[in-house]
């Protein structure tokens, strides 16, 4: 292994400046973690057809490849090859850049993530706060692509998509802060190293809030009303195709991966796991997948909200809750 | 002269302010509205439809919307006018049987049943007993069928995937169970004017007997999983709201207007084939909301498994067809009306005979679109999702509603 | 078949002149109005009790248009059905409209107008309703054509398409 002092020597030996060397060892790390997301996306779009097919009595994709392996592959192709549709009243540049914002709020927001001692792009020490701002960037994609198709659907879409990703960043927000409480860091490391016991156990409320609330910030089931097919077509991506198209839902899965991966860093103990060290990305990996199951579980047994019954629960129940369970975590660290 | 000289004047002077006082008025009105402190809004029309994913076929309607909450619905129908009334006058009776397959092609059993009903009355035809036992059953399958295709996609409306899969299951065991007596799925063609178009094949009425078992058994979990789902629930009760006299002045039939309280079955109030020997309820729910009309659905199924059961115990041996019936049928000169229960309602043929070969006019009473001409009465002033799930739950068919 | 006298329901004088419930063997209950009474019967019906109007439809004749309306009672005991029968000239198809009695009349009666060009009086939307609004003629009449829809034969280069002609013209 290369330490960072023979790449320092190997940089003042060449004349390399050290900016160019710290540039291209964060594109390395961004490329790896691309990668990395792609593979993701790939077998969860494939977890999640397998999932459902499984819950409605089907088989799912079981024609392209064994079992239907290379069906996602061939779903890609088809994307890209579709042509790229653009509406005529659509505004050029907001309707383009859109799925591009989307796609880069969700994934920035990894690079944060541990998924092993010392495995990460950028241990920052507010990396709670960064994990939990940036990809929130993602809302404004979202009201881009409404506003730029020129769609009246898209438009009520990304507006109730608005109004529900500001609701729910608030308890969300606030029922993470027991956890900074008890770990006493807002470095992400440092949570997961202080888990001994897993803050699951220790912060009941905190995790049920978080969930509910990642679930309405990524717009899933049962809060998945941006998208609702039922009334408003497709919702904010109503007017997309091909690529773009592609972009969103890869966006989307990126940001599921994204909060599932913080729902285990915070509360289900990150990589600990029986086992030698590195088997931690693999049980970091496991756990990851566990919590994307439970969120594929709700996706397809239960039916949605009404946007009204969103704001309250949001504004009424998980608020109410998150403050609670600030007071009493507050209550037990006194006594 | 002189005085009407004036009185003239007078008018003109009076015009005259008028004409400023409105001018001024205008004025204030165009200042209020330029000042620039007030946000200036206006209502959003949405068009829903001829192409929309739940517009349960080709529905179309301007959706007034102020925020999240329709005002106003303007429907629009005809995109399916096919003019079967106009093709009728153009056929001998037999020759129509297969288009009223095609008129609510989710319960085509209904349709036929109530055509050759019609042309038995206007020709005085009896119809052997073991042809209405064969039409109880089929007709109740059918509306299972239907009922079934409905709960379905009022899940899949509320955003519920899963449990169309399950319904439709149930409703595939049904096509195959109909696809043995008459080789069709979905447009049967199966009744006759006199009687039935083939006889039940061997082990038939067992296979029945077993699929309604399983039936009973399975929909008590479905109804769990569906209707008792609390976000289910939360989205269906209140919303749709309608009360029995508003829902008799819009003319709604069938489960809409049973969920109001208003016990309106045709097989009960003017009951038909063998019905009267049946032993059952009919399912009339009070509150008018979303749920009941779905509730009332799931309710109806199990009556109708009840109607089944009691049908293949009862059913004799004989003929399926009345005997020397001719093969060109002339009713006598005459106007009849015979109605039936279909899965929507009451669905009624008014024919008129020449005593020629074919009809001279036929005009169908059609159950959705009754029931959707009661739609804006329940859905204006709810949330745009409720709207879409109101229409839902009147089921509308729209090869039933343009015709 | 037996007859009823409605005159005992309490709006005897209401109802024009002799007017008889007549019961027939295809319809069941039938009363027989002029168009003029037309309203004032159904007005009698209503209080009578028959709260639902199930539809109006139109028979189409050489001189008239015969409409025939089915009512309905949930409120009575026995369940009547009740058909409505009145009929207007060819030459004035114009009638009462009942929206005011019924409002679920409104579609039935565009319905009517459309496919059969009776105008319906005091009706709040008279438009068409299946065939769009440049419609030419009402359809289920039996003297409509729709030879105003062919192409015209000077505009035809080259052969006319004899036999399709020939059928419409008939």
């Amino acid at each position: 292994m290369l330490t960072s002092g023979q790449l320092l020597e190997f940089a003042n030996t060449n004349g390399i400046p050290i900016w160019v060397l710290d540039a291209s060892i964060a594109l390395l790390l961004s490329l790896a973690v691309f990668a990395i997301c792609g593979l993701g996306v790939i077998v969860l779009v494939y977890m999640e057809r397998k999932v459902a097919a499984d819950f409605q009595l089907r088989w799912g994709p079981m024609h392209v490849g064994w079992r239907g392996t290379l069906q996602l592959i061939a779903d890609a192709i088809k994307l890209i090859s579709k042509e790229d549709i653009f509406p005529k009243n659509a505004d050029p540049w907001i309707f383009r850049l859109a799925p591009t914002v989307m796609f880069l709020a969700a994934f920035v927001g990894l690079m944060v993530i541990p998924i092993g001692p010392k495995l990460v792009v950028q241990d920052l020490n507010i990396g709670l706060i960064y994990a939990l701002a940036i990809p929130s960037i993602g809302v404004a994609g979202i009201i881009m692509a409404g506003f730029g198709s020129y769609n009246k659907y898209a438009m009520l879409g990304s507006m109730r998509s608005a109004a529900q990703m500001v609701s729910y960043e608030v308890p969300r927000a606030l029922s993470i802060i027991g956890v900074v409480m008890i770990a006493g860091s807002a470095k992400l490391s440092a949570i997961v190293n202080a888990q001994s016991v897993w803050y699951v156990f220790l912060q009941p409320i905190g995790f049920v809030v978080f969930l509910v609330a990642s679930l309405a910030e990524i717009n899933r089931v049962p809060f998945d009303l941006p998208e609702t097919e039922s009334e408003l077509v497709n919702g904010y991506h109503t007017e997309y195709s091909g690529m773009r198209f592609m972009f969103f839902l890869f966006a989307e899965y990126i940001a599921m991966m994204a909060a599932s991966a913080l729902t285990v860093v915070l509360f289900l103990g990150g990589w600990h796991g029986p086992g030698p060290a590195y088997l931690a990305p693999l049980w970091f990996l496991i756990k990851v997948f566990a919590v994307i199951y439970v969120m594929m579980w709700v996706r397809w047994t239960l039916p949605r909200f009404r946007i009204d019954q969103v704001m309250d629960l949001g504004w009424k129940v998980l608020l109410p809750l998150a403050l609670l369970n600030i007071l009493i975590t507050g209550i037990i660290m006194l006594l | 002269m002189g005085q009407e000289m004036s009185k003239i004047e007078e008018a003109k002077n009076l015009t005259q302010n008028q004409i400023l006082e409105e001018l001024e008025e205008q004025l204030r009105v165009e200042e209020i509205e330029e000042q620039p402190d007030t946000i200036k809004t206006e209502e959003m029309v949405i068009n829903f439809g001829p192409q929309h994913p739940s517009a349960h076929g080709v529905f179309r309607a301007l959706f007034h919307v102020n925020g999240e909450i329709v005002t106003k619905i303007e429907p629009m129908i005809g995109y399916l006018h096919r003019c079967f009334e106009k093709i009728a006058e153009n056929r001998t009776y037999a020759q129509f049987v297969p288009f009223t397959d095609r008129m609510d092609y989710v319960s085509s059993m209904h349709n036929n049943w109530a055509y050759v009903l019609t042309v038995e009355k206007l020709a005085g035809i009896q119809v052997p007993e073991r042809a209405e036992y064969i039409r109880v059953i089929v007709g109740e399958l059918q509306r299972i069928a239907s009922h079934l295709l409905f709960l379905s996609t009022a899940g899949l409306e509320a955003g519920a995937v899963t449990p169309l899969q399950y319904y439709f299951d149930e409703r595939e065991r049904i096509l195959n169970l109909f696809e043995k007596v008459c080789g069709a799925r979905l447009t049967y063609n199966y009744m006759k004017i006199g009687g039935v178009r083939a006889d039940l094949p061997d082990g038939w009425l067992e296979e029945t007997l077993s699929f309604v078992n399983r039936l009973k058994k399975t929909i008590v979990d479905y109804d769990r999983l569906l209707l008792g789902n609390y976000i289910f629930k939360k989205r269906m009760k209140g919303a749709g709201k309608i009360s029995a006299e508003t829902a008799l002045a819009q003319g709604l039939t069938g489960p809409p207007l049973r969920s109001t309280g208003v016990a309106y079955d045709v097989r009960k109030s003017d009951p038909y084939s063998v019905y009267p020997r049946m032993d059952f309820e009919m399912v009339v729910r009070f509150q008018g909301d979303n749920y009941d009309r779905v509730v009332i659905r799931s309710e109806e199924i199990k009556q109708s498994l009840r109607i089944i059961e009691q049908a293949i115990e009862q059913i004799p041996d004989g003929p399926i067809l009345a005997p020397g019936l001719p093969k060109d049928i002339r009713p006598p000169v005459g106007e009849a009306f015979g109605h039936i229960e279909s899965s929507r309602g009451d669905l009624g043929y008014f024919i008129v005979s020449d005593g020629s070969l074919k009809p001279y006019r036929l005009k169908i009473q059609g159950p959705s679109f009754a029931n959707l001409q009661g739609f804006p009465a329940m859905a204006e002033g709810s949330y745009f999702a409720d709207v879409v799930l109101t229409l839902g739950t009147l089921d509308p068919v729209f090869g039933e509603v343009d015709r | 078949m037996g007859s009823k006298d409605m005159s005992g329901e309490g709006h005897g004088e209401r109802m024009p002149g002799q007017v008889k419930i007549v019961q027939e063997a295809g319809l069941g209950y039938t009363l027989t109005v002029k168009r003029e009474d037309l309203f004032k019967a159904a007005l009698g019906l209503k209080e009578a009790g028959f709260d639902m109007f199930m539809f109006v439809s139109g028979v189409d004749y050489p001189d008239t248009i015969k409409l025939r309306y089915r009512l309905y009672s949930t409120k009575r005991k026995n369940k009547l059905n009740i058909f409505l029968k009145t009929e207007v000239p060819k030459s004035d198809p114009v009638v009462d409209s009942l929206t005011p009695i019924w409002p679920s009349a409104n579609w039935h009666e565009r319905e009517t107008y459309d496919l059969f060009g009776v105008k319906f009086r005091g009706h709040p939307d008279m438009r068409r309703i299946f065939m769009p609004d440049d419609f030419v003629g009402h359809p289920l009449r039996k003297d409509y054509s729709d030879n105003h829809m062919l192409v015209k034969e000077e505009f035809i280069q080259g052969t006319v398409i004899k036999g399709y002609r020939e059928d419409n013209s008939k």
